[in-house]
């Protein structure tokens, strides 16, 4: 604990040795540094001023009066504990660690002992593979073959993105280049978030009974996986549009509520989505899986079974597409649908339902999608358009890409994502639209048109904040909470062994504010660390500042 | 520093903290008892200094030992149970003030001067003895009444080392378990801790002459 005694015989100016008055008050000084400070407080007085200063500081501090407990407290606290029954030595204890036993801890539901949290993983990620269809969508004006039947199988990849096996080249609306996949590949496992949440996936008849403090646990630990989707592809597409595909990149847009869900979600957020249900849908899937299209049910869960995390895959990645001004766009290049309307059963969604999209319009407006009936609703296609200002034009594709999106989207409507106030129904209406259960995958066709064009980029903007220990995630992260605001827990705290915080990590964290609070959010962060952000924290059309914020500490 | 029995009790009735955990792990529920009673007085005391309020205080200890009770399977060993408990307590009182915030329905400074009379609380020597000069005295109830207030404005990172360092009166290696620390990162952040106090309590003294 001493400091001083490295040797180090370098004269300290006093400006440095400033930085060790605590620790040499608190007589943690040795050697050569304790015989530096000494010598300097006989020379500076303003040195000396500090320190008395500081001294006398500590010396307030520690004449605080001394508050005891007020008598019959212990009475008081064994008949609060009463009722309860005694612990039993190694009952509960692996699925909490002991200092953070707290009820209230946001971290709690993350404490989940590692077999479960594979097992959950594992099953999560076994049908999210099953359940995942990726559909094309041509990328000419001409019409579409949506008849076609599936002939290439994709294999899974770490971070969810098809790889086809068949003999057709690689398509472009399913594989991302080479490039960008590889940036995917490698930050997936960094500040990528691409992951995959839910929440059902890890069943309460698979838990022991909780018998933690919390009275109101939040949401069950969710399986973190990266996306191992397996994406069964439709031959739909014609020739003519995979001509195309090594050139044309994609965008994808995740069914979200407000932004590409992460890992983790903030106990407000989603209920919980019935398992059965989702079973189903996966088993309906996976019945399915020869076919994508063919009753590719997807996940029948709208709140949150097969979400998708849409990956950040570099920061500076996600910022390459700011600038699309692309209302109704949301997270680092994605656009994010919402989904208000309670899904239909997963057999629901597996019928074409060209009559219920109007519906889906409806309820996708709250986010700035529409859904539309199209003629195509059979195929269960969603084309996703964004018509900004400058014409700029992403549309659906079947699609591979960093994000796997989730909730019944378009149901076999047909989905745009646009401006509202320039959106151009008819130009929607005209475009082939692809739907697909949990996945909506946007092609950049309109993009290779005008190189100019904005993308349907939401202004995500990134940020880092370092922190002195991990410790301080939780105060920060309800202090967020505390203020009304979104918080999403893209990654788990990452714990030692024994459960703790690991002594230095990063947790990532994206969080959504009112535009008018954008400073309020700076000066939060900033006092608790050093914040620093591409670029001003600004909010995006619809209002809303978006914040992924990567957090640090230790080394 | 204030309490320097905080150590003290782990054998006060000639049975270790360790032994009366085993105990109560038998299924002992006095030796629950005698917990509460060796430790009520700390864990108190650190909500009281970090809720700054003796009624949420007291509520929050109660939890906390709910807590104690429902968790001490968990507890290892591996630390001094007094160590543990302070993380108990630090994380619920964390839970508490941020729920109070958000709700901002922190109370006004309730000053440990103006408190030290009530029931359960004892004045500090210096309180209780009035000095050679009473006016000397005043000033420095001023002095630590605008201390109080001033760590209380702290941000938790620095007010909670300083709760448990400077005003609880634990060692580095103590303050650094408590808060689940390194004990270097307990020096560097004591010293910044401070420091922001300090600056804090000149600005407020000088805004004080200034008035005055």
């Amino acid at each position: 604990m001493d400091e001083g005694q490295s040797g180090n015989s370098r004269m300290m100016s006093s400006d440095e040795l400033r930085e060790h008055l605590s620790a040499y008050l608190d007589g943690q000084l040795s050697g050569d540094l304790l015989a530096q400070m000494e010598q300097r407080l006989k020379e500076d007085d303003r040195l000396r001023a500090e320190l008395e200063e500081l001294r006398e500081m500590v010396a307030s501090l520690g004449s605080f009066p001394v508050v005891n407990a007020p008598p019959g407290f212990a009475s008081r606290v064994m008949a609060g504990v009463d009722g309860l029954p005694l612990p039993v030595a190694g009952g509960l204890a692996e699925f909490a660690e002991q200092d953070d036993s707290d009820d209230e801890h946001d971290d709690e539901y993350m404490n989940v002992p590692w077999w479960l949290k594979s097992a959950i993983a594992l099953s999560a990620a076994a049908a999210l593979a099953l359940a995942i269809f990726v559909v094309r969508v041509p990328l000419s004006s001409s019409p579409v073959d949506f008849g076609a039947s599936s002939e290439t199988a994709e294999v899974p990849k770490p971070w969810g993105l098809p790889m086809a096996t068949g003999g057709d080249p690689p398509s472009a609306e399913h594989v991302l280049a080479d490039a960008e996949v590889e940036a995917v590949e490698s930050e997936a496992d960094t500040d990528g978030v691409v992951a995959l949440e839910d929440e059902q996936s890890s069943p309460a008849s698979s838990m022991p009974p909780a018998d933690l403090p919390e009275p109101s646990p939040p949401p069950a630990p969710v399986a973190k996986a990266k996306p191992a989707a397996v994406e069964t592809r439709s031959a739909s597409s014609p020739p003519a549009a995979r001509k195309k595909r090594q050139s044309s990149g994609l965008k994808e847009v995740a069914r979200d509520r407000e932004f590409p869900a992460g890992v983790f979600q903030a106990p407000h957020e989603d209920v919980p989505v019935d398992a059965g249900e989702f079973a189903a849908a996966s088993g309906g899937v996976a019945g399915s899986s020869g076919g994508a299209n063919a009753d590719g049910a997807g996940p029948a869960t709208r709140q949150a079974p097969v979400e998708a995390a849409v990956a950040a895959t570099q920061e500076e990645k996600a910022v390459a597409d700011e600038g699309a001004g692309a209302e109704g766009s949301y997270g680092d290049g994605v656009v994010a649908l919402d989904d208000e309307e309670p899904a239909p059963s997963s057999q629901s969604v597996a019928e074409p339902t060209a009559d219920k999209a109007p519906e889906e319009a409806q309820a996708g407006n709250a986010v700035e999608v529409e859904a539309e009936a199209t003629d195509q609703v059979d195929d269960r296609l969603v084309q996703l358009e964004d018509v900004s200002p400058s014409g700029a034009s992403i549309r659906g594709g079947g699609g591979s890409g960093r994000v796997a999106g989730r909730g019944s989207v378009g149901q076999g409507g047909s989905a745009r994502a646009s401006n509202p106030a320039k959106s151009s129904d008819s130009q929607a209406a005209a475009e082939p639209v692809v739907a697909e259960g949990s996945v909506v995958v946007v092609s950049e066709e309109r993009a290779e048109q005008n190189q100019n064009a904005p993308s349907i980029a939401v202004k995500l903007t990134i940020g880092s904040l370092y922190l002195e220990g991990a410790e301080v995630i939780t105060s920060l992260t309800r202090e967020l909470k505390g203020k009304g605001w979104s918080v999403d827990l893209l990654t788990p705290l990452p714990r030692s062994e024994d459960g703790s915080p690991t002594r230095s990590g990063k947790q990532i964290l994206q969080l959504v504010v009112p535009g008018v609070a954008a400073s309020d959010l700076a000066r939060l962060l900033s006092s608790y660390g050093t914040l620093n952000t591409d670029r001003k924290l600004a909010p995006a059309p619809d209002g809303k500042v978006r914040l992924r914020l990567t957090v640090r500490w230790g080394d | 520093m204030a309490d320097s029995a905080v150590v003290v009790a782990s054998k006060e009735d000639g049975e270790s903290d360790g032994e009366l955990v085993a105990r109560f792990l038998s299924g002992d529920r006095d030796a629950f008892e005698q917990i509460v009673l060796r430790h009520q007085d700390r864990v108190f005391r650190l909500c009281f200094r970090i809720l700054d309020s003796r009624q949420l205080a007291e509520d929050a200890a109660q939890e906390v030992f709910v807590k104690v009770f429902k968790n001490l399977h968990r507890f290892r060993g591996d630390s001094q149970l007094s160590t543990w408990m302070y993380r108990v307590t630090l994380n619920h009182c964390r839970n508490v003030h941020a729920y109070r915030s958000r709700r901002r329905e922190r109370a006004h400074l309730s000053l440990d001067v103006g408190d030290s009379n009530q029931e359960g609380t004892r004045r500090a020597p210096e309180l209780s003895d009035p000095g050679p000069d009473a006016e000397e005295g005043l000033l420095a109830d001023e002095r630590r009444r605008l201390l109080r207030a001033e760590l209380d404005m702290l941000e938790p990172l620095w007010r909670e080392i300083l709760i448990l360092r400077d005003v609880e009166g634990l060692s580095y290696e103590e303050t650094a378990a408590a808060l689940n620390i390194a004990p270097g990162t307990v020096k560097s952040r004591i010293h910044r801790a401070r420091s922001e106090l300090r600056r804090r309590m000149l600005r407020r003294l000088k805004l004080e002459q200034d008035r005055g």
